[in-house]
C-alpha cells in the first residue's frame, strides 16, 4: 500500500510539474499552429475548455484580394441598403473625412493598410490579410500569430457577449467596440508573452497597461512618431475606429493588473457607455452627463425634413469630437483636453432631396467653455460656422451656402 | 494530440503516466482475506448495496449457504430499499496572475428501483464557481433522467441504460456570458468531460449508458463503462447534432477496514467541432465501504489536450469526494 501510494504520488507530482507553455514562431497556416495558439489562448484567458466550440477556419488573403472583398461588399450592401447620402455629405462638412474621393473609398483604403486580421461574425471565420512588408520581416510570422490569437479571442467571445450589437448611437457603439476590442487586445498581448521571440527581439516590458498606456498616448497626439500619431491612422473618422484597441486595451489591461481575469470577467458589466470614459481612463470617476431634449432652433425648414423629421439623429461623443478638432488642426494636446470637457452631444442632418445639398447642426454640451485658442483654428472661413454660448458649442454647416446664410439656430432648450 | 511531450517527464509520456498509475494499481495489495463486498464502480455509476460483511449480519430473506467469495460477490442480494440517494463534489483550482478561481460541482443521485433489475435515477449537478474569492456564481446543470436494466451471469455483472437530459444549463450573451461559459467549461474539467452533457449548456442529450465488472479475485476486480451521447443543440447559439461518446477502464482493490483503492483510465470522445477529439483522464479514488454508506475521496487529472497537465492545454485536474449511490 505504501510504495502504491508513493508511486501514485510521484506521478502527479510529476505530472502538475511539466508547464513548458512557451511557444515557438510558427506559421499560422498549419493546423498546429492554429492549436497551439487557440491553447495559448484558452489559458491565459482562464476559462477552461468548451469541447462544442473548435478553431473557425482561417483563410490567409493579399492585400489586392481584401481590397476586392470590401469593394465587391460595398456594391452589396449599397445595393441592398437605403442611399443616405447626407450622412457622406455631414462627415465632409466637418472635416471628418476627405474632400477627394468618396467616404467609401476612403473607408477601403483605410481598413485594406490598418487590418492585419478579422474575425467574421456571420462567416464565424477568420482572415489574415498578408501586407507586402510581412514576407521579408522577421517579425511578420510572430505579428500574424498575434493577430491569430486575437481574432480567436473574438471567436470565443462571440459564445459569450452578443457581437452583433443592437441600434444605438455612434457614441456607444465606439464604447462597445471598445470593450470588445480591448479584451482581444490585453488577451493578444498576453498571448505574445507566450511566445519565444525570434532572435534580437524582446518585449521591452511585461506589463500590457504600460504597453496600452504607451500605444494610447502615441495614437492621441499630432506629434512624435509620424508611423504611429493620429495623422498616421487615416482620415479622422477613420482613424478613430483604432483608437477602440488602444483605449479599450488600457481600460481592461488596468482591470487585469488589479484582479486578474476574475475582474477582466466581471468588468463587461461595468464597462463604460461613452467613449469620454475610455478617453479620461480607468483612474477617472466618471463625470455625470447632460442630456439635450431638443432640436436647434429655428428649425430646419420643411424641405430639408424627411416627414416633418431630421435625416439623421445621432450621438458622436467626445472620441469624435478629439477627432473633430484634431481634424481641424487644433494641436493634439489641446484636443485631448477639449475632448474631455464633453459631456453630451447631438448631430442633427438635414437634406434637401430636390437639391441634394445638405446641412447639420452638432450641438455639443461641454463641462467648461473651450478657450479662445482652441476655437481660432476651428473658426475658417471655409470650415462650419462655430458659436460658443457659455458651455455649449453649436457647430453648423451646409454645402449650400445660401441656405446656411440664412440659418443660424441657438440654443432652443437647456440640457438636464 | 500526439505532439512531442515537453519538460521534465518525456521518458513517462502521457499514456505512461496512466500506465505507471495503473501498474501500480495492480501491484500485489491487500493479501490479508477480507469478507468480500460487492462491485462497485469507482465513479458515479450504478451498484448494489454494501452486502453484510459479516454472516450473522445477513437479513433472514436470504439464507442462502455462502458460495464461493467470489461468486458471492456478483450475485449480492439486492438492497431492501427501494430508495437510495447520493452526492458527489468535484472541486477544481487555479491560480492565475492576480486571481484565482475555484470551482465546485455538487451532484445529487436519487435512485428508485422499480423492480429488482429495473432502476430510474435523476442526477442533478450544479455549478458554483468562486472568483478570486471576492465573487460567487452558481448555475444548474443539465438534470439527467435515467432507467437501468441490471444483469449478471456468472462473474460478470452489467448495467445498461438509457437517459434524456433536461436542458436547464445555459448562458446567455451578455455581460455575464463569460462568467457563465467559464463555470460550465471548468465545471466539466473538473470531471475531465466524463458525462459532459451534465454541463453543456443549451443542449439536451440523449445518453445510453452501460458498466460492467468482472470479479477476477476476491480482492479485485475489473470494471468498465461506456456511454454515447447524441447531443442537439435547443438554444439559439447551440444548434446542430453532435456525438459524445466515452469509455472507462478500472479496478478496484480490496484493501484491510473495508477499504477499496481504485485506478481507473477514461478517454472521451469530444465533439466534431473539438479542437481535440480525446481527452484522457486518470483517477485514483479511495472508497470506505461500512454499512450504512459507501464513501470515496480521490483525484481525477487530466492527462492530454486540451485539458491536460501534459502539452498546451489548461492543466486542470480535480479532487472529488461524495458519498456513492447504493441500490
Amino acid at each position: 500500500m505504501t510504495r502504491f501510494l508513493c508511486i501514485a504520488c510521484t506521478a502527479l507530482a510529476l505530472l502538475t510539474g511539466c508547464r513548458d507553455h512557451t511557444l515557438a514562431v510558427c506559421d499560422i497556416t498549419q493546423s498546429d499552429c492554429q492549436q497551439d495558439i487557440y491553447y495559448t489562448d484558452l489559458r491565459v484567458r482562464g476559462d477552461g475548455y468548451d469541447p462544442f466550440a473548435g478553431i473557425p477556419p482561417i483563410r490567409t488573403i493579399s492585400e489586392d484580394q481584401y481590397r476586392t472583398e470590401l469593394v465587391d461588399q460595398a456594391a452589396k450592401d449599397a445595393q441592398q441598403a437605403v442611399p443616405q447620402p447626407w450622412w457622406d455629405a455631414a462627415l465632409l462638412l466637418l472635416g471628418l473625412v476627405p474632400s477627394t474621393g468618396t467616404t467609401q473609398a476612403a473607408s477601403i483604403d483605410n481598413e485594406v493598410q490598418n487590418t492585419a486580421a478579422f474575425y467574421s461574425t456571420k462567416e464565424r471565420n477568420v482572415t489574415v490579410v498578408s501586407h507586402p512588408a510581412g514576407s521579408t520581416d522577421p517579425f511578420q510570422p510572430f505579428y500574424n500569430m498575434s493577430a491569430l490569437a486575437h481574432e480567436l479571442v473574438h471567436a470565443l467571445q462571440d459564445r459569450e457577449l452578443n457581437l452583433k450589437f443592437p441600434p444605438g448611437t455612434t457614441d456607444e457603439y465606439f464604447a462597445s467596440k471598445a470593450l470588445i476590442e480591448g479584451d482581444a487586445s490585453l488577451y493578444q498581448r498576453l498571448f505574445g508573452y507566450n511566445v519565444t521571440l525570434p532572435l534580437g527581439y524582446h518585449f521591452t516590458n511585461h506589463d500590457p497597461l504600460v504597453y496600452f498606456s504607451t500605444w494610447r498616448d502615441a495614437n492621441l497626439t499630432d506629434q512624435g512618431d509620424p508611423t504611429t500619431n493620429f495623422a498616421s491612422l487615416g482620415p479622422p473618422f477613420f482613424a478613430v475606429q483604432w483608437l477602440q484597441y488602444p483605449l479599450g486595451g488600457v481600460w481592461l489591461s488596468d482591470r487585469w493588473d488589479k484582479g486578474g481575469n476574475t475582474a477582466v470577467r466581471h468588468a463587461y458589466g461595468s464597462a463604460p457607455q461613452r467613449s469620454l470614459d475610455y478617453l479620461l481612463g480607468p483612474d477617472v470617476a466618471a463625470p455625470a452627463g447632460k442630456k439635450i431634449g431638443c432640436e436647434p432652433q429655428p428649425a430646419a425648414p420643411a424641405e430639408f425634413r424627411n416627414s416633418g423629421k431630421a435625416y439623421g439623429i445621432d450621438s458622436f461623443g467626445a472620441v469624435y469630437f478629439f477627432a473633430y478638432l484634431m481634424g481641424w488642426k487644433v494641436p493634439g494636446s489641446d484636443s485631448l483636453a477639449s475632448a474631455l470637457l464633453w459631456r453630451y452631444d447631438l448631430l442633427f442632418v438635414y437634406y434637401n432631396q430636390s437639391t441634394q445639398k445638405t446641412a447639420l447642426a452638432w450641438r455639443i454640451e461641454l463641462a467648461s467653455p473651450l478657450p479662445d485658442s482652441v476655437l481660432a483654428p476651428l473658426t475658417t472661413p471655409s470650415g462650419p460656422r462655430v458659436v460658443q454660448t457659455g458651455t455649449t458649442l453649436m457647430i453648423t454647416a451646409s454645402d449650400d451656402p445660401a441656405f446656411l446664410a440664412n440659418w443660424n439656430p441657438g440654443i432652443a432648450c437647456q440640457p438636464q | 494530440m500526439g505532439r512531442p511531450l515537453p519538460c521534465l517527464c518525456p521518458k513517462f509520456g502521457r499514456c505512461g503516466v496512466a500506465v505507471l498509475v495503473a501498474v501500480a494499481g495492480w501491484s500485489p495489495l491487500g493479501a490479508r482475506a477480507q469478507s468480500v463486498a460487492r462491485p462497485v464502480s469507482p465513479y458515479p455509476v450504478l451498484d448494489d448495496p454494501p452486502p453484510p460483511l459479516r454472516p450473522e449480519a445477513a437479513p433472514d430473506a436470504f439464507p442462502a449457504p455462502a458460495p464461493e467469495p467470489a461468486a458471492q460477490v456478483v450475485t449480492a442480494p439486492p438492497s431492501l430499499s427501494r430508495f437510495a440517494v447520493a452526492a458527489t463534489l468535484a472541486f477544481a483550482h487555479q491560480s492565475e496572475t492576480n486571481s484565482s478561481l475555484t470551482v465546485a460541482t455538487p451532484v445529487l443521485r436519487g435512485l428508485y428501483k422499480i423492480r429488482p433489475d429495473v432502476m430510474a435515477e435523476l442526477d442533478w449537478g450544479f455549478a458554483l464557481l468562486l472568483d478570486s474569492e471576492v465573487s460567487a456564481s452558481a448555475r444548474s446543470g443539465n438534470p439527467w433522467l435515467k432507467g437501468w436494466y441490471r444483469g449478471e451471469r456468472g462473474l460478470l455483472r452489467w448495467y445498461a441504460g438509457v437517459g434524456v437530459t433536461v436542458p436547464l444549463a445555459s448562458v446567455n450573451l451578455g455581460p455575464d456570458g463569460r462568467i457563465a461559459r467559464a463555470l460550465y467549461n471548468q465545471s466539466a474539467a473538473a470531471w475531465g468531460l466524463w458525462d459532459d452533457w451534465r454541463w453543456t449548456p443549451g443542449r439536451m442529450a440523449l445518453p445510453i449508458p452501460a458498466a460492467l465488472w468482472y470479479t477476477l479475485s476476491p480482492h479485485v476486480i475489473a470494471t468498465a463503462e461506456a456511454a454515447l451521447a447524441p447531443v442537439v443543440g435547443v438554444r439559439d447559439g447551440e444548434g446542430g447534432t453532435d456525438l459524445l461518446a466515452q469509455l472507462a477502464v478500472g479496478a478496484r482493490f480490496l484493501l484491510p477496514h473495508d477499504l477499496w483503492v481504485c485506478p481507473r483510465v477514461q478517454a472521451v470522445l469530444l465533439p466534431s467541432a473539438s479542437v481535440d477529439r480525446l481527452q484522457l483522464a486518470a483517477g485514483l479514488r479511495v472508497e470506505w465501504a461500512p454499512r450504512f454508506g459507501r464513501f470515496f475521496v480521490g483525484a481525477l487529472v487530466n492527462l492530454d489536450e486540451p485539458l491536460g497537465v501534459f502539452g498546451r492545454g489548461t492543466q486542470t485536474w480535480g479532487i472529488h469526494l461524495g458519498k456513492e449511490l447504493d441500490l
